[in-house]
C-alpha cells in the first residue's frame, strides 16, 4: 500500500470516525438538555422566558461541538492538506 | 528579491482576501444557523410536537450550514477554518443579541448598575449646590 493510498484510507475512516462521535455526543447532550428544560417548564411555568433563554445558550453551545465536527470531517475529505501534498509530492517525483 | 518576493505577496494577499471573504459569508451563515435555532425553540415549546420542529428545523439548518461551509472551502482548508471563526463569532452576536433586557450580562450588570447611581448624585449636588448654600445662608 503506497503512501496515497494509506492517506486516503486513514483519512475517510477519520472522518467517518470524527462525525459519528461528532453527533452522538451532541446527540445525548441534547436530549438531556431539552428533557430538563421542559420538566423544569413543566414545573415552573412562570420562568418560561428564563428557561428558553438558558435552553437557548447551553443548544447553541452543544450544537457548536457538532459544527467543529463537521469541520474537521471536511477537511479530511475535501480539503486534505496532506493529501495536497502527497499529490504534490508524487507530481514533482 | 524583488521578483522572487513579489509571487509570494501577492499570493499571500489573495489568500487574505479569499479568508476574509469566506469568515464574513461565515458570518451569515452562523447567523442564519443560530438565528433560526432561536426562533424554532420559542416556536416549538409553544407548538403541541415541539420535537417535529426541532428535529426539523436541525436537518435543514445543518443542511444550509454545511453546504455552505463546502461551497465557501472550494478545496481549499484555509477558507473553512476562517468560515468557522465567523460561525463562532456569529454564536456570540447572536447571543448577545437574544439577550432579555432586563438581564444584562454579568460583567456589564455591575458599571451600568453602579454608573448612574453616582452620575445622578453628582449631577444632582452640581444642579443644587447654589441652592443650597442659600439655604446655609439663610439658615445661619
Amino acid at each position: 500500500m503506497d503512501s496515497l493510498a494509506l492517506i486516503a484510507v486513514i483519512s475517510i475512516v477519520m472522518a467517518g470516525l470524527t462525525t459519528g462521535f461528532g453527533t452522538m455526543g451532541p446527540a445525548l447532550a441534547e436530549g438531556r438538555a431539552v428533557a430538563t428544560a421542559l420538566t423544569a417548564l413543566a414545573q415552573q411555568p412562570d420562568a418560561s422566558a428564563t428557561i428558553t433563554r438558558t435552553l437557548f445558550v447551553g443548544l447553541a453551545m452543544i450544537e457548536s461541538t457538532a459544527i467543529y465536527c463537521f469541520v474537521v470531517s471536511m477537511i479530511l475529505i475535501f480539503a486534505n492538506p496532506f493529501w495536497n501534498l502527497a499529490i504534490a509530492q508524487v507530481a514533482g517525483n | 528579491m524583488d521578483e522572487t518576493l513579489s509571487p509570494l505577496l501577492e499570493l499571500d494577499l489573495e489568500l487574505v482576501q479569499f479568508m476574509v471573504l469566506a469568515g464574513v459569508a461565515g458570518l451569515a451563515l452562523g447567523a442564519i444557523f443560530f438565528g433560526g435555532l432561536w426562533w424554532t425553540l420559542r416556536k416549538s415549546l409553544e407548538s403541541p410536537r415541539p420535537a417535529l420542529w426541532l428535529l426539523g428545523s436541525l436537518l435543514v439548518r445543518m443542511g444550509v450550514l454545511l453546504f455552505g461551509l463546502y461551497l465557501i472551502s472550494d478545496g481549499h482548508w484555509e477558507p473553512l477554518l476562517a468560515a468557522l471563526l465567523g460561525v463562532i463569532g456569529a454564536r456570540a452576536l447572536v447571543l448577545r443579541w437574544t439577550r432579555p433586557v432586563d438581564q444584562p450580562s454579568p460583567k456589564q450588570a455591575a458599571p451600568k448598575q453602579a454608573a448612574p447611581k453616582q452620575a445622578a448624585p453628582s449631577q444632582a449636588a452640581a444642579n443644587q449646590s447654589p441652592k443650597g448654600h442659600d439655604g446655609d445662608r439663610t439658615c445661619a
